[in-house]
């Protein structure tokens, strides 16, 4: 029960769209590729979480060789098994967080392993506020972040609100979200996939400026071309609006406490990303104004996509389909290179299950009727159907010389290792693609030489990003277990 | 049937705490041993300090002394500087950050653990409580930390509504996530949040800035042409402009709707060879229109045509295009001078071009309103703009602006009009500043005289004005509030206690209801509330509205003058609908509004027996025990169990076929074997199984969900029996101090926007007992908010 919308560059303009045929890096990108990187096409990142770990004996492969489409796979695993030779498999991967499980200022339990798995940090309750560390995927974002158009996309389900403390005195953000911009602030994933669209090719109509930033008479050349290739071509007046807005706000430090400081920089920090996406929209704008106007080169453009919207009550695994299928445009057409998508919300309904999932994971492995295990079992088997449905979305996509997923990293995991214990020393960690040749997949590392900080480190390094050399609590080398 | 249940390895923390709980939390109260009563004459610091020594410490010693000492340092915790033998009572109560840390264990009952056989007693438990209190307020006051708040969304919706002053909801924020008033607000303005702002500011201005009808005077010699290929740009003192040759008068203009336009061009032509003058008006080249010019030369005549365009800006140009051409007369004409007639040149005269927009519609009230200054007969557009702003900006910073703050905005309507925008467009770009810039995003602090000379200060009227707003109505102040503030009346006792009542009498009070009781008693999640339709087919969408609505109707009873707070423990009447009324079981109640009902049957009545809250702490198709005994645990005497462990699998012999025929309640006194499991569950599960006749969406039954007889017998740690509901919330409602307590502590940290602490405490233990003295108001408690200190103070921007 789903409806199709074949989006077009014209839609792109009426607020709905993105292309229908998009066109290709080269017309797409603004302000060119890190020096030496022009050659390949630019890594993209992808971090997919899901809640409340695995039951580890119905995941993890017998051995290493046992790792292979011709072998009979672990039944959550099974899923996995088209695009087994993409990712590679690694096991006792360890997660630092401290407050998953009992702990002197109380446990956060379940809700804490979404805030720890791209942190590598405790998370702290902090008079209910956010206290942890920046998340991977931000700090990827704040440098690859300035090569496109949107700098990094969060996507989620569930649609939580980052607001308020649970009951034991754990912000409610560390359940909600897995990205985050510093220590202190969280990064609200979107969960509704048209407002997810209209980011990533959004409708929104600055006011020009009536000098220079009109069409020229003569060459029939959209002034917005020469503001492209010029930076010091005149802005809009929404962009000069803004600019004042900053220096006012930023002028307005010194009438305010210390505390308020804090709390205008964050305010600071929103409206300078603001300021940038009102360029980044109006030079979209501009791109897609150039291809209606004719200037389309044979050749450049991809093959049609689709994507498909959800009806109001779509279940899980739809509803996450059209968040992957945003998301993997989001990565072709270049409008962003870093993502990650909250695995979590409403997702029992379709499998008959009304509970709160979370009591399932508190299950017996050892009695195979239990109940609750079943329960758990189907969800994760769901949740995995989920990444490899990201993963083969990414492969079929073709990307310069090879396919999308050949240029990407795809990190899929939890910050939990089994759910029943509130552990972290074996997360599920699954990673695809190969990372423009830096990755080796096909492979199940049982025993990781390196933690779940030297993952993200490696990970990281391997997109081009500058990389410091502690990250979280246990991150201090670059993974060896990647290739 | 999946009661989540927990064995686990028995831990000596967790087990401590346990125990200790129950050995508190539901005794009746004990007067306890107060040995400040020994020194009544001494000042409060001097008897803290001597019941220090006499009874404090040597407990101390005994109970924490061997674990916490320099040497042992358990968990970190060295107490030496509380206890060591070298320590000076004075120095010792100034570790306030270690008593602290003592409080916290002694209150929650952590401390010390059970495997320890010295275990304090009630009364000396009781009575290092007691003096932790009155060590708590020998603190200075202090207003807690005050920061900056980013309005919430149903703040910002409301506000946007009250700001421009529309009946209809402009739904402002719709498009942002769910912000929870309180501890833990979410302060943060994330790249999307901005966006989502800036894109709400535009809908905004969209809407209510309509752009001034359009009406461009051009001087064609004061206009580029382009005239036989050749660009002429024209100059300033140009006027009009004359051709023989093609010529095309070329400009950019803004058409900022869409509409019929009308081009007015005013010409001559010297006709000759017998075609007509024409003149057409193209928008980026495509003609649009067309004129013939009859009039003589410098004799001009209006024409016009009139074309529907979509707005933006586009190339305007009026082209000639007729060939040059001379006639010379075949057969001379003698002229009155009897000269020959000099030879026509074929050529037109252009002398001015106009273009006229769709007619501007009357002003709409929203436009009256903003626009309170028009540039005009001795008004500038500086001057309105001015005016415009400031009164808007006042508005919307809920406060007088700084002088700086002026001169920015006007400088945006300034940077507008620069590029020749029209008044109400420049006006426009303003407007969204004002929308995205943190005076309006934000509740900022009013700028007080001499603030910078002292660390705390009594808020100014401005700010007090916008927290009793945000905080009983959800929105900025009304005319009516801002007066007071402009009159800086309102800090004024009487003033205020008039204020806080009218507000609390308005219907805006319901965002009391709305946006701290729901979430509160958990009703906000009845909407999205997993139920087993099947089981349950009463719980339709209006079933769960009307359970909804009850929660509100009845908090908002509770500001009546006969009622009392602790009507949420037990109470004699409900609001009941035609909906609930079906829960109810009261065939008599019908239609859709909430009616208030007295009650005969004595097992309903309170939050506790409220469908909604019944429905809530049950699992989708049947009820559980363990959830609504935690629920009045948590929610009403603010005692919140500690989290269940983890390691656990669920309490798998439930599902064997031993225990097949047991019913829920003896599966779920099954957890109880376990000690470790037990020392929590002995209190909830109680409270929870006497409650076990309602079921899970709140209807009375006499049989439970397999059929068995309901056996609501329960007996709580102190041999309290009880055997029905009514008998079980009596029990509760002896804990009356503890609850009060609780929805003081719940409400100030709701005004607050902040976790509670330090000296909060102290305000919260005051309050609660002059509410207590005073009959237990809800109007009482609110009024005792408003005018409690860190309400109305706050620290400098020193």
């Amino acid at each position: 029960m789903t409806r199709s919308i074949m989006l077009s560059r014209r839609t792109c303009l009426k607020g709905i769209g993105v292309s229908l045929a998009l066109p290709l890096l080269e017309t797409m990108s603004w302000a060119g590729s890190p020096a030496g990187a022009a050659a390949q096409q630019p890594t993209r990142l992808l971090f997919v979480h899901w809640k409340n770990g695995l039951v580890a004996s119905r995941f993890w492969p017998k051995d290493e060789k046992s790792y292979h489409p011709s072998v009979a796979l672990p039944p959550t695993l099974e899923p996995l098994r088209a695009v087994l030779s993409e990712t590679l498999l690694i096991g006792q991967i360890k997660n630092p967080c401290q407050n998953l499980g009992e702990d002197k200022n109380g446990a956060a339990g379940h809700k804490a392993d979404s805030a720890c798995w791209l942190t590598c940090a405790h998370v702290n309750k902090a008079n209910g506020s956010v206290d942890l560390g920046i998340s991977a995927d931000q700090l990827a974002a704040e440098q690859l972040g300035q090569y496109t158009f949107l700098p990094s996309l969060e996507l989620g389900l569930a649609g939580h609100g980052l607001s308020g403390v649970e009951e034991h005195g754990y912000s409610n953000a560390y359940h909600t979200a897995i990205s985050y911009r510093s220590a202190t602030q969280a990064v609200q994933p979107e969960s509704n996939p048209r407002a997810a669209l209209e980011r990533l090719f959004s409708s929104r109509r600055s006011m020009p400026q009536k000098r220079g930033a009109g069409p020229k008479v003569e060459t029939g050349k959209f002034a917005s071309d020469a503001a492209a290739a010029d930076g010091n071509a005149e802005s809009s007046l929404d962009k000069l609006m803004v600019d004042k807005v900053l220096e006012h706000a930023k002028s307005m430090r010194s009438h305010v406490s210390s505390a308020d400081q804090r709390a205008l920089d964050e305010y600071l920090d929103g409206i300078q990303s603001l300021e940038k996406r009102i360029v980044s929209i109006e030079r979209q704008q501009a791109g897609a104004e150039r291809d209606q106007g004719g200037k389309k080169k044979a050749g450049v453009f991809s093959d049609p996509i689709t994507v498909t919207m959800p009806k109001d009550g779509a279940v899980f695994s739809e509803r996450f389909r059209v968040m992957a299928d945003l998301m993997i445009l989001g990565f072709q057409s270049d409008v962003t290179r870093v993502g990650s998508i909250c695995n979590f919300g409403d997702c029992g309904a379709e499998l008959g299950i009304k509970e709160d999932v979370h009591q399932f994971t508190h299950n017996d492995p050892s009695r195979k009727d239990d109940p609750n295990l079943l329960k758990c079992l189907q969800l994760e088997l769901m949740y995995l159907q989920q990444v490899a449905y990201v993963i083969q979305r990414a492969k079929d996509i073709k990307d310069g010389n090879g396919s999308l997923l050949d240029h990407s990293i795809f990190l899929c995991g939890s910050g939990m290792g089994e759910g029943r214990f509130h552990n972290n020393d074996d997360c599920p960690t699954i990673v695809a693609g190969r990372g423009n040749g830096t990755i080796r997949t096909g492979r199940y590392v049982s025993q990781a030489k390196g933690t779940q900080g030297d993952l993200l480190l490696g990970i990281l390094a391997r997109a081009g990003c500058t990389v410091p050399k502690q990250f979280g609590l246990n991150g201090t080398k670059l993974s060896p277990d990647l290739a | 049937m999946n009661t989540r249940t927990h064995h686990h390895v028995p831990d000596a923390t967790r087990h401590a705490l346990r125990a200790c709980l129950v050995a508190l939390l539901l005794l009746p109260a004990v007067p306890s041993a107060l040995w400040c009563a020994d020194h009544p004459d001494a000042s409060p610091r001097e008897a803290v300090s001597a019941t220090y020594a006499s009874g404090i410490r040597p407990l101390l010693a005994k109970f924490c002394g061997d674990c916490h000492s320099a040497d042992t340092r358990k968990g970190d915790v060295d107490l030496t500087a509380l206890i060591g033998n070298a320590v000076q009572p004075d120095q010792a109560i100034g570790e306030s950050q270690l008593w602290q840390k003592v409080g916290t264990a002694v209150v929650s009952l952590n401390m010390p653990p059970t495997k320890s056989k010295e275990q304090p007693s009630d009364s000396e438990r009781k009575a290092l409580i007691s003096w932790l209190k009155s060590l708590r307020r020998l603190q200075d006051p202090d207003p807690g930390p005050t920061v900056m708040r980013r309005l919430a969304r149903s703040e910002y919706t409301n506000t946007i509504n009250d700001l421009f002053g529309v009946a209809v909801s402009l739904n402002a924020g719709a498009d942002l996530a769910p912000d929870l008033i309180g501890a833990g607000f979410d302060n943060s303005l994330s790249p999307l949040l901005a966006e989502k702002y800036l894109l709400a500011a535009d809908a905004l201005t969209d809407r209510f800035i309509v752009p001034d009808q359009m009406n461009l005077q051009m001087v064609p010699g004061q206009v580029s042409a382009m005239i036989a290929g050749t660009e002429d740009k024209g100059r300033p003192d140009g006027g009009t402009r004359q051709f023989s040759t093609p010529a095309d008068i070329i400009t950019q203009a803004n058409f900022p709707v869409e509409g019929a336009y009308t081009f007015r061009i005013k010409a001559g032509a010297e006709t000759a060879g017998g075609e007509p003058i024409r003149l057409a008006v193209r928008l980026d080249g495509m003609v649009v229109g067309e004129i013939t010019v009859k009039a003589p030369p410098l004799k001009g005549a209006w024409y016009s045509c009139t074309a529907k365009l979509t707005p933006g800006r586009k190339l305007l140009s009026v082209l000639y295009a007729n060939p040059k051409a001379v006639e010379i007369a075949t057969a001379p004409v003698k002229t009155t001078q009897g000269k020959p007639a000099a030879p026509k040149t074929r050529s037109v005269a252009v002398e001015s071009i106009e273009v006229i927009g769709p007619p501007a519609k009357a002003p709409s009230d929203v436009q009256r309103r903003l626009f309170v200054a028009v540039p005009g007969k001795g008004i500038s557009p500086h001057d309105a703009a001015r005016s415009v702003l400031e009164a808007f900006a006042t508005r919307a910073y809920r406060r007088p602006l700084r002088a700086d703050e002026l001169d920015f905005l006007l400088g945006i309507f300034t940077l507008a009009e620069g590029q020749d925008l029209t008044f109400s467009e420049s006006i426009k770009l303003a407007l969204k500043a004002i929308l995205i810039s943190p005076g309006f995003l934000y509740r900022t602090p009013e700028e007080l005289p001499g603030e910078q000379d002292k660390d705390i200060t009594p808020i100014g009227d401005y700010e007090l004005a916008t927290r009793m707003s945000y905080f009983l109505w959800g929105t900025m102040p009304d005319q009516e509030l801002s007066r007071c503030a402009q009159q800086h009346t309102l800090h004024q006792p009487a003033v205020l206690s008039a204020q806080t009542r009218r507000l609390l009498g308005d219907p805006r009070s319901r965002h009391l209801a709305t946006a701290f009781a729901m979430p509160w008693l958990g009703l906000d999640r009845l909407a999205d509330l997993p139920v087993d339709e099947k089981r349950f087919p009463m719980m339709t969408k209006d079933m769960r509205q009307a359970m909804y609505d009850e929660g509100v109707a009845f908090f908002l009873g509770l500001l009546d003058k006969d009622s009392a707070i602790t009507d949420v423990i037990d109470s004699d009447y409900a609001y009941v609908n035609g909906q609930t009324a079906k829960i109810y079981g009261m065939t008599e109640v019908k239609g859709p509004k909430m009616q208030r009902v007295a009650l005969s049957d004595k097992n309903r009545g309170g939050v506790i027996t409220m469908p909604g809250v019944l429905a809530i702490t049950s699992m989708p198709s049947r009820t559980s025990p363990v959830k609504r005994g935690k629920f009045i645990l948590a929610q009403l005497l603010n005692e919140t169990p500690p989290p269940p462990p983890a390691n656990v699998p669920e309490l798998s012999a439930q599902d064997t076929e031993k225990n097949a025929s047991l019913t829920l309640r003896q599966r779920t006194e099954l957890h109880r074997l376990n000690p470790a499991c037990a020392s929590c569950h002995r209190v909830m599960d109680p409270l929870g199984f006497g409650l076990e006749n309602f079921d899970a969406i709140g209807r009375w039954r006499d049989r439970d969900d397999f059929g068995l007889p309901v056996d609501a017998i329960g007996e709580l740690p102190g041999k309290r029996r009880f055997s029905s509901p009514s008998e079980m919330k009596r029990i509760i409602m002896g804990r009356k101090d503890a609850f009060v307590r609780t929805i003081t502590l719940r409400l100030l940290t709701f005004a607050l926007g902040r976790q509670m602490s330090g000296y909060d405490e102290v305000v919260i233990d005051d309050i609660t007992d002059a509410v207590i003295a005073n009959g237990c108001h809800l109007d009482d408690l609110l009024q005792r908010i408003v005018t409690s200190y860190p309400f109305l103070n706050r620290h400098t921007i020193k």
